[in-house]
């Protein structure tokens, strides 16, 4: 009877430290800032890259020692699982202070009301119109700031000059046309080298690269059952299938295709974002490259998507502090040094202009001038199922599995059920 | 003197439910509650526009008719069925091959059918990206094989190509599914009585006899088992899918578990995102239910 007494209390109290473990992880998170004298602190998230995660915590190091009440946790989460994340954390009630995401993300999670409207503190800051319109609409949403474009990036063609030189094509320049543009595709092209290399992945990466296809034909995301898209589709389908392009490129990420192709010297040349000359650097740093705008179209370079980080402020009790922060990194001097420092472009056009290596540097400053005509992707609040659409119209296409008319009906249809 | 008997009945009883008390918990709150909850979750259309919101509105079977009218899910029903279908179709008769070879004493048996399982413990994602880089087109050594055998005259795009997208992943998972098949078969088959052998073999029953006539019928609830696990295994595939080809080119190798994912956590239609794991469920527990079925009836036998 002792025994079974005995047993019967250690089961009880098995299931009772079940119990106090789920309060303890649960009672940890909701700790709040009390008396003033405490150190509030703050939880950061980011999505950023290690190489460029190094410098912005070297920032928040330095604001932690201006502002001994302020201790700043960060939590680094993998770009293709920020959404996840974030929506989890929202489920649970768990979400940090502040988060750096994708920039074209900011107006989803200001429609699911998970970001903060800062229209108030943006207002009685006054340095917003030093943002250049692109970046800066993509932390609106209904004519409300959610959240803040920390750093930029956008699109251009890189090319590889030794394989130019042996083909005996003439460089490109800035006034190219789309012509000009196939036709060097075309004239590079040859068994040891691909004439191009651009993402066309099932993700938003794929989206980024194949936008400008559709945007220099006339067509957009809303236009997907034009003549235009059609013709823009086509562009792509008839360099991929034209084996113009590797066919594993359908499963490559941009960094993937970056080190397999373009750094080896397989690809002559390569529609990509400034941020991967740091990867070729690395990957092979002999590579005889440079970079030159989107072709143009009417006399006009074909606009970049944006590309980018924005900061959002998720914090239910200490918008004050948070705000601060936010308002601190995006300070001309500090957005300037950080995107120095990781080989982006500023949103900011004063921090822009005030950096020499945007006016020196032979890669950093044909972006700097693409940035100015830039154009932001959508901005819609569903953009995320917008994307998917395109990504399955393209991916179905270059697979033969529909034409481009087909595709392009589909994703229409697609898109034009998403609520407005 | 009855009472007393009776309270002891019922003390005995407390302290077994006591025992099961921290399974039970454990149980509801990490199986039954997620569950209940994407089955809530299923019938209110919860998307984007008011996920933060408390009020969520019931809406019936909306969200299950806007997935079976899209032909996507047709689309990666047809596919995760052909899946299973191809991965059991080579990985059971292969794996029980193995174990049978395995059950012949040779030197070495025990320790070659060691290492065969190490295939089973490789994580799956691991094996994904190997195989991804062995499909590869341009520099995969599928492709470099084969031309060197000149099997082939030009490089297969295995997985950029709708076509054959299905068949490498089929073989990637057949790869990692033989051993699991094997060392389930071969633990059986040690448990075989000798005897039966030693009897049949006295009247004259020749291998093949042996084979199909004791061998076969005395392994049938294990190969059940294998069949019934290999199946619920092969069905929720996700990882191998995810990392292999992402359900793509375009939606070729999209299967329900990638779709259900996708549904969630790129589109965040989650009301969508959980009806298609539904789905996915209630075909699996009527696998589950039909071997439960076998079972019983093997064993009235």
């Amino acid at each position: 009877m002792k025994k079974r007494i005995l047993s019967a209390a250690v089961a009880v109290i098995l299931t009772a430290a079940m119990f106090t473990g789920c309060a303890s992880s649960g009672g940890s998170s909701t700790t709040t800032s009390g008396d003033s004298s405490k150190p509030t602190t703050l939880q950061m998230w980011y999505h950023i890259s290690p190489d460029q995660a190094k410098v912005l915590l070297t920032f928040l190091d330095e604001y932690q020692s201006a502002n001994p009440n302020i201790k700043i946790e960060t939590q680094s989460v993998p770009f293709q699982e920020m959404k996840k994340q974030l929506s989890i954390g929202t489920a649970a009630g768990q979400l940090p202070d502040l988060a750096l995401c994708d920039t074209v993300d900011n107006v989803s999670f200001a429609a699911m009301g998970v970001a903060d409207d800062i229209t108030t503190e943006v207002n009685a800051w006054g340095d917003i119109d030093n943002f250049y319109p692109g970046p800066k609409s993509s932390g609106m949403y209904n004519d409300k700031y959610y959240g803040l474009p920390f750093y930029s990036n956008c699109l251009s063609i890189m090319y590889n000059k030794d394989i130019f030189d042996k083909m005996k094509v003439p460089y490109p320049t800035s006034d190219w046309t789309w012509s000009d543009f196939i036709d060097k595709v075309h004239k590079t092209n040859s068994p040891d080298a691909f004439g191009l290399t651009m993402c066309l992945f099932k993700s938003e990466e794929g989206t980024f690269d194949e936008l400008p296809f559709f945007w220099q034909a006339g067509a957009d995301w809303n236009t997907l059952n034009t003549p235009q898209a059609v013709d823009g589709l086509k562009t792509i389908n008839d360099l991929y299938t034209g084996h113009y392009m590797s066919k594993e490129l359908i499963s490559m990420t941009q960094a993937d295709m970056c080190s397999s192709l373009f750094s080896t010297g397989k690809s002559a040349m390569m529609v990509a974002g400034s941020w991967l000359s740091k990867n070729i650097k690395n990957a092979n740093p002999n590579l005889n490259y440079a970079a030159v705008p989107l072709p143009m179209v009417d006399g006009k370079n074909t606009a970049s998507p944006i590309g980018g980080g924005n900061l959002m402020m998720l914090t239910k009790d200490k918008k004050a502090q948070t705000w601060d922060l936010m308002k601190w990194l995006n300070s001309k001097d500090n957005q300037q040094k950080y995107c120095e420092q990781a080989g982006y472009i500023p949103p900011r056009k004063d921090a822009a202009d005030a950096g020499e290596i945007w006016k020196t540097d032979p890669i950093l400053s044909v972006y700097q001038k693409s940035m100015a005509n830039a154009r932001a992707r959508g901005p819609h609040p569903q953009w995320p199922q917008i994307s998917s659409a395109i990504q399955f119209a393209v991916q179905d296409t270059l697979s033969g599995a529909k034409t481009p008319e087909q595709a392009l009906k589909s994703a229409s249809d697609e898109i034009a059920a998403i609520k407005k | 003197m009855k009472k007393s008997h009776q309270l002891y009945f019922v003390k005995q009883k407390l302290t077994v439910y006591t025992f099961v008390l921290p399974a039970v918990i454990f149980m509801a709150l990490m199986i039954i509650l997620p569950i209940g909850y994407n089955i809530v979750m299923s019938f209110e259309n919860v998307d984007l526009m008011n996920f933060t919101s408390k009020t969520k509105n019931f809406v019936g079977f909306d969200v299950y008719k806007s997935i079976l009218t899209n032909s996507v899910f047709y689309i990666a029903l047809k596919n995760t069925l052909i899946f299973t279908f191809w991965c059991l179709v080579f990985q059971f008769p292969l794996g029980f091959a193995m174990a049978m070879f395995y059950s012949l004493k040779f030197k070495m048996a025990e320790f070659l059918r060691g290492i065969t399982v190490v295939a089973w413990m490789v994580p799956m994602v691991a094996v994904a990206g190997v195989f991804k880089y062995m499909f590869n087109g341009d520099i995969g050594i599928i492709n470099e094989l084969l031309v060197g055998l000149h099997l082939i005259s030009k490089p297969i795009q295995w997985l950029s190509n709708g076509d054959t997208a299905m068949t490498s992943i089929i073989i990637a998972n057949v790869w990692k599914g033989i051993p699991f098949n094997m060392i389930l078969l071969a633990t059986a088959l040690t448990t075989m009585p000798t005897d039966v052998y030693e009897a049949a073999s006295i009247d004259g029953a020749n291998a093949f006899q042996r084979f199909t006539r004791i061998t076969i019928p005395l392994l049938k609830p294990a190969m059940i088992s294998v069949l019934t696990l290999g199946f619920i295994y092969t069905f929720k595939v996700f990882d191998l899918v995810y990392v292999m080809t992402g359900g793509g080119p375009g939606s070729s190798t999209e299967v329900l578990s990638t779709l259900a994912y996708r549904y969630s956590f790129t589109e965040y239609n989650f009301s969508q995102g959980a009806a298609a794991a539904n789905v996915l469920f209630v075909l699996l527990s009527l696998v589950g239910l039909i071997y439960i079925h076998i079972v019983r009836k093997e064993e009235d036998q």
